[in-house]
């Protein structure tokens, strides 16, 4: 669905954002990427959304280049940056105004969203908060029938009953035909929902990987003591002993702390990636 | 590229740019009318003062172009931010849907919309007025040749305006009027020095001669001041019509 072949980015007279990427994204899952402050995840989006163009490379998003930006192609994506924009009307307007646009648009998805945000239609944006202004566009987004939908830092600024009702309002509209790509600071917010995991670090693919392979081959553990070195890939003091990423050599799958095989990448990439293959 | 143009697709853009338009031309063009009356009934009311035929010709040229260059400088000011940049170019429609959109506001809509507040206005001045002083300035003449010549020059200029405001993200109207107006003394100097440096009766003395600024005298006969409109309309309207075609160009490469 998302076809990405040796595409390299770098804003004027700068350093590459972006360097060499090549990777493909397939329609049914929510796929996460990854990476430090800087490393390109917002201009990967951008990309994606036919914001900013490659300097080099090819990128492809549901058979179309995404810097024609051709109806075609805006009709199925549908992008919630996390500095967004929304005008001053009241939410019912902003629906009735946007929503044309949106051949798919599914109306009961945006009032089922709304009522689920406890945001009403009579309200106007500009008086209501950033997190609530965010609900609205969320819910905009999951009810729009995009095929593909991105999202910067969804969570931001959402309260905590407000994540748990996003977490499953996209985990409702995502089927075989659909696609979302979450880059996230906030992994612990999202990680229930994810497929497949991106990481970028130094402007290059540092790990592809589904959840499921990983969970398969890594598991996390928390103990008093250091378990022996032999299955223990990464480990960080906590409170009353270890918070440690294993090798999951018993086959057992367990939970995986996204956040800790974050930072064991950061550190020790090979030990992980070969642990992988 | 296929589906570039979709009648139904750029009526919906047509109708978003509108609800979308910036609103400091129509604060600057209600608070023109105020302005407008202060200045044409300062003269309405002095007894000893022969009012000026062309005092509401040259009061509408004013705002007709201060009101018409500030829209056309401000109508892509959504993309100044990167929220509402964002915003505007996700919407799924075509470039060239979005370009004429906002060229059909700049270029028709507003302008009409200035024009007739301003005749709405000066009918009102007259109903205002006839109770304590006559208003007794002729109507324009919208026909006459003076005004073809004020509108000539409004459509000369406008997209210089409109692609100064997508060039330039701060004060575009205003970078871009000191960029016209200094290139226009450059032009301005270099015709003075022609003048100079050659002798009247040599080729590039007559052409210098002929071919001069419309404002600069002129002692040609008309079928020479023909050749002379028809240069300025190709030497000026054309770079101007490119200008407002380029601005095409601008938005289909934009990034934000």
């Amino acid at each position: 669905m998302i076809a990405i072949s040796g595409m390299s980015f770098r804003y004027k007279s700068r350093q590459p954002v972006l360097d060499n990427l090549t990777f493909n994204m397939e329609a049914g899952g929510v796929y996460g990427i990854l990476g430090a402050n800087g490393v390109g995840k917002t201009t990967l989006l951008h990309l994606i959304g036919g914001l900013l163009f490659p300097k080099s490379g090819q990128i492809s998003v549901d058979g179309h280049a995404p810097r024609y930006r051709s109806p075609a192609f805006l009709e199925q994506v549908f992008y919630v940056p996390v500095d967004f924009d929304l005008p001053s009307i009241k939410v019912g307007v902003y629906q009735k105004r946007y929503a044309p646009f949106y051949p798919k648009f599914n109306p009961e998805a945006w009032s089922n969203a709304l009522q689920t945000f406890g945001i009403q239609p009579d309200m106007r944006l500009q008086a209501l908060s950033f997190g609530q202004r965010k609900k609205v566009l969320l819910s905009f987004a999951l009810a729009s029938g995009c095929r593909i939908l991105l999202f910067d830092e969804p969570t931001d600024g959402l309260d905590i009953p407000s994540k748990d009702s996003f977490r499953r309002l996209l985990s409702a509209q995502i089927d075989e035909q659909r696609l979302a790509v979450i880059t996230t600071h906030h992994v612990h917010d999202v990680a229930m929902l994810l497929d497949q995991l991106i990481i970028l670090q130094e402007h290059r693919l540092l790990l592809q990987a589904s959840i499921a392979d990983l969970a398969e081959n890594i598991r996390t553990v928390t103990s008093t003591q250091l378990p022996p070195e032999k299955s223990l890939l990464y480990s960080e003091r906590v409170p009353g002993g270890y918070h440690c990423l294993l090798r999951n050599t018993e086959g057992q799958e367990g939970p995986l702390d996204l956040e800790l095989l974050f930072k064991a990448l950061q550190i020790s990439p090979e030990i992980v990636q070969n642990t992988l293959r | 590229m296929k589906n570039a143009f979709n009648f139904q697709r750029f009526l919906r853009v047509l109708r978003l740019s509108w609800q979308t338009q910036p609103v400091l031309p129509y604060i600057v063009l209600v608070a023109g009318i105020p302005i407008m009356y202060l200045i044409l009934s300062m003269e309405a009311r002095s007894p000893f003062v022969t009012l000026r035929s062309d005092n509401p010709f040259l009061v509408f040229n004013a705002y007709f172009w201060i009101c018409g260059w500030l829209y056309a400088g401000l109508i892509y000011s959504e993309l100044e931010k990167t929220g509402t940049a964002t915003r505007y170019l996700m919407i799924p429609a075509s470039n060239l849907e979005r370009w004429l959109a906002k060229s059909l506001l700049a270029v028709l809509v507003f302008p009409l919309i200035t024009w007739l507040t301003f005749n709405l206005a000066f009918k009102g001045f007259e109903i205002l007025s006839l109770r304590w002083f006559a208003f007794r300035y002729p109507a324009i003449d919208w026909l006459s040749g003076d005004m073809f010549i004020s509108f000539f020059i409004f459509y000369l200029t406008l997209p210089a305006a409109y692609a100064s405001g997508l060039t330039w993200k701060r004060f575009g109207i205003l970078k871009g009027f000191i960029f016209v107006f200094v290139l226009f003394i450059i032009l301005y100097q270099f015709i003075q020095a022609g003048y100079e440096q050659f002798p009247y009766d040599s080729g590039w003395g007559v052409l210098l001669q002929e071919v001069n600024l419309p404002f600069l005298e002129k002692n040609s006969n008309a079928a020479t001041q023909t050749n002379v409109n028809l240069f300025w309309l190709l030497a000026a309207y054309v770079p101007s019509l490119l200008m407002l075609a380029s601005t095409y160009f601008f938005i289909r490469e934009k990034e934000i």
